[in-house]
Formats: C-alpha cells, sequence, structure tokens
C-alpha cells in the first residue's frame, strides 16, 4: 500500500548531544510556522527529557510524546502523516541515533516512495563534541534527508573553530551541503525564566505570560529581536523546512 | 519409476510387524486418545491381554509410529503438478528475456556519500588535517 504523503515534510532534531539546545530550536520553529499559520504536529521523542525543558513543557497539550525505544521505533512519523499533518516537527532525545538510523534502513525506501521528505536538523556549539555527534548522524543517514546546521551561541563570544575547520566537518559540508543557521546568544535573565516557566519567545515578545520578571521591558524587547533575527535565519532556510 | 527397479520392488516380499505390540496398536491409539499415560496402557495390556512390556517400550512404539504420520502429512507432491507448461513461442520468449534485462538490478548498498569515522578525535585544517 502506497499512500500520498508528497508536500509533507518531517523535520527532526538530530538527537545525539545533550543540553545543546536542540528543544529551544524546536520550539523557535514550531513558533515560526504558528505565525505563518501553516499547520504542524509537534512529537517529544525525547523520553529522557524531564517535564520542564521538555517539548511539551512549551506546548502541553498540543504534543504527542512518544517512545521510540521499542520494535517500531520510529513509525509514529507514518501514523501521523497519514493523519493529514503536512508537516512533523519531531524533537528527539539524546542517544537516539541508532533508533533512527535503524528505522531509516528498515522504513526509509518506503516512506520515501510516498513523497515524504525528511530534513535533520543538528545543533551545535562550541563544543566539538557537538560537532562529532552531528557528524556521526550524517554518517548514519547519508543522503536520505537534507540536513540544517544550527550554530547556538551559548556566549556572547561563541567559536565555533571545530565547525568552522575540522577537515571531517568540512567533508561533511562538501558532500551533503547542509543549510547553516545561526541562533544568537541569549541573555541569561530571559532564557532561565523561560525555560523555568515553559514560555516561548513570542509569548514573552507579546507579554502573554505571567511571570513578571518576562514582563520587564528590556526583556520583552530582546525577545522581539531575538524572535525577528532568528525567524530571518528560518526564512532563509524555508525551502528544508517547508513540504 | 524405472522398470527393472519396479519389478525388483514388486520381488521383495513385505516383512511382517517386528513389534509385539503391533497387533493392539489400535488398542493403543485409542487408549491415548482418552488421555491414558503410558504407564496406564502397560497396565492395561498387562491386565486384559496378559502382554507385559516396558513403559519406555509403549513410549518408543507411539513415538515411531507418529513420526511416520507426520512423514506421510509432508510427503512431495507428484512430479507432474510441480510443472506448468511454459509457451515456447519464440516472440514470448524474446519479450521475456527482454523484459528481464531491462529489470534494474536492486541496490543492496547505498553509496556513501560522506564517511566519518566516529573514534578519531576531529583534525582542524592546519593541525595535520586538510590542506
Amino acid at each position: 500500500m502506497k499512500t500520498g504523503n508528497t508536500n509533507k515534510r518531517i523535520v527532526f532534531t538530530m538527537g545525539g548531544k545533550g543540553g545543546v539546545g536542540k528543544t529551544g530550536l524546536m520550539v523557535a520553529l514550531a513558533e515560526w510556522f504558528e505565525v505563518h499559520e501553516i499547520p504542524f504536529t509537534l512529537l517529544d521523542l525525547d523520553t529522557e527529557n524531564k517535564a520542564r525543558g521538555s517539548l511539551k513543557h512549551f506546548f502541553n497539550g498540543s504534543v504527542t510524546k512518544v517512545n521510540i525505544h521499542t520494535p517500531a521505533g520510529l513509525d509514529t512519523f507514518i501514523d501521523h502523516l497519514e493523519s493529514g499533518t503536512s508537516i512533523i516537527l519531531a524533537d528527539m532525545g539524546a542517544g537516539s541515533g541508532q533508533v533512527a538510523s535503524d528505522w531509516f534502513d528498515a522504513m526509509y525506501e518506503d516512506v520515501s516512495a510516498t513523497g515524504a521528505r525528511f530534513t535533520a536538523v543538528g545543533v551545535i556549539t562550541p563544543d566539538p563534541a557537538s560537532v562529532e555527534s552531528v557528524l556521526a548522524w550524517a554518517n548514519r543517514l547519508q543522503d536520505r534527508v537534507q540536513y540544517v546546521v544550527v550554530q547556538n551561541a551559548t556566549s556572547s563570544q561563541s567559536n565555533f573553530s571545530y565547525w568552522d575547520s575540522a577537515e571531517q566537518a568540512i567533508r561533511f559540508r562538501e558532500s551533503l551541503s547542509p543549510t547553516v543557521i545561526r541562533m544568537e546568544f541569549r541573555l541569561a535573565e530571559l532564557e532561565n525564566p523561560a525555560r523555568q516557566h515553559g514560555v516561548r519567545l513570542g509569548q514573552v515578545a507579546m507579554r502573554q505570560n505571567s511571570v513578571d520578571e518576562l514582563k520587564r521591558a528590556s526583556i520583552v524587547m530582546r525577545a522581539e529581536s531575538y524572535r525577528r533575527r532568528l525567524f530571518s535565519e528560518f526564512d532563509r532556510a524555508k525551502d528544508v523546512f517547508l513540504p | 519409476m524405472d522398470p527393472t527397479l519396479l519389478s525388483l520392488l514388486e520381488a521383495i516380499p513385505q516383512k511382517p510387524p517386528r513389534s509385539k505390540l503391533e497387533t493392539h496398536r489400535e488398542l493403543i491409539r485409542q487408549l491415548r486418545r482418552k488421555g491414558c499415560t503410558y504407564r496406564d496402557i502397560v497396565r492395561i495390556l498387562h491386565e486384559s491381554v496378559g502382554l507385559d512390556v516396558a513403559v519406555s517400550t509403549i513410549h518408543s512404539f507411539v513415538k515411531v509410529r507418529a513420526k511416520h504420520r507426520k512423514q506421510v502429512q509432508y510427503e512431495l507432491p507428484p512430479l507432474e503438478s510441480e510443472s506448468k507448461p511454459i509457451s515456447a513461442s519464440s516472440d514470448d520468449v524474446t519479450s521475456r528475456i527482454a523484459a528481464l534485462r531491462a529489470k534494474p538490478i536492486e541496490q543492496k548498498t547505498r553509496p556513501k556519500h560522506f564517511h566519518f569515522e566516529e573514534s578519531e578525535p576531529l583534525k582542524l585544517v592546519g593541525q595535520g588535517g586538510l590542506r
């Protein structure tokens, strides 16, 4: 049975290194789709992530939590594609590489034959381990997906020398042509309470939250400008995010 | 079968059953179907027929014949039903060969575009890396 999944895309984070900002990126990307009024389905595949800071924490009822560490692996993608959603945003947990690799080996051919396309998002920081993690995923997924690499600045002076200059990273860029976007360093005064209370950037920018420290004029403006620049990065990469 | 072999087969007489239980085969079968244990059958044969046998003998008798029954179930069908006639028309054959030639060979392994050795550390260009 082949069902038509043309005009469908699955965007998933390459869940390798933990704590690099995968969920934060996915939250912002979901907001970008929301702003453009494009419907999407959110899947939280990070079974290790605690309630606070998980995708479900930011979007609550609209997120489906899925345990992928079963023999069915990522079959949930197929079920949600069938349900009619044109975009699936899936936040994969740290250490999910083998599950994803096995699933792609077993199912990719048939799922892609229905017309569905995949985008793998890798988030890197100055930590070389985050770069290695993305390269290890790419080594497994090869050209079965399109790649987005997000440079997440974890400080005001972030240095991505391992991404920029490592021989292996250069080879990856030359052979699989990832789209590279940047996430700016966020002030702790904005980032920490937002994560603590599960408040999204848009909710800070529009003062749609009940957290006093996120209602300060300077924080609201920071959120607005940060969001605007991140959204312009998403706009630049829209071809690999849209079906 | 070859006629010589067939006549040889017919010339060999049927050997009589070697087991003394063969004459009570149906009784044993019915007792097993009623749920009797091998020990029960030994007792019944002793009391009813005056036949003394060991429990293991009854067990072997039943097991061997059960095996035979299974083999009959999986017997190969006659040779003539295995094959069906193939159209020998030269046009048909030519087109079938052409179709077979045109059938793409399934790629078993995907060509890799990117290789990353996970056990090796990242090498910065200028530190023993590229160029």
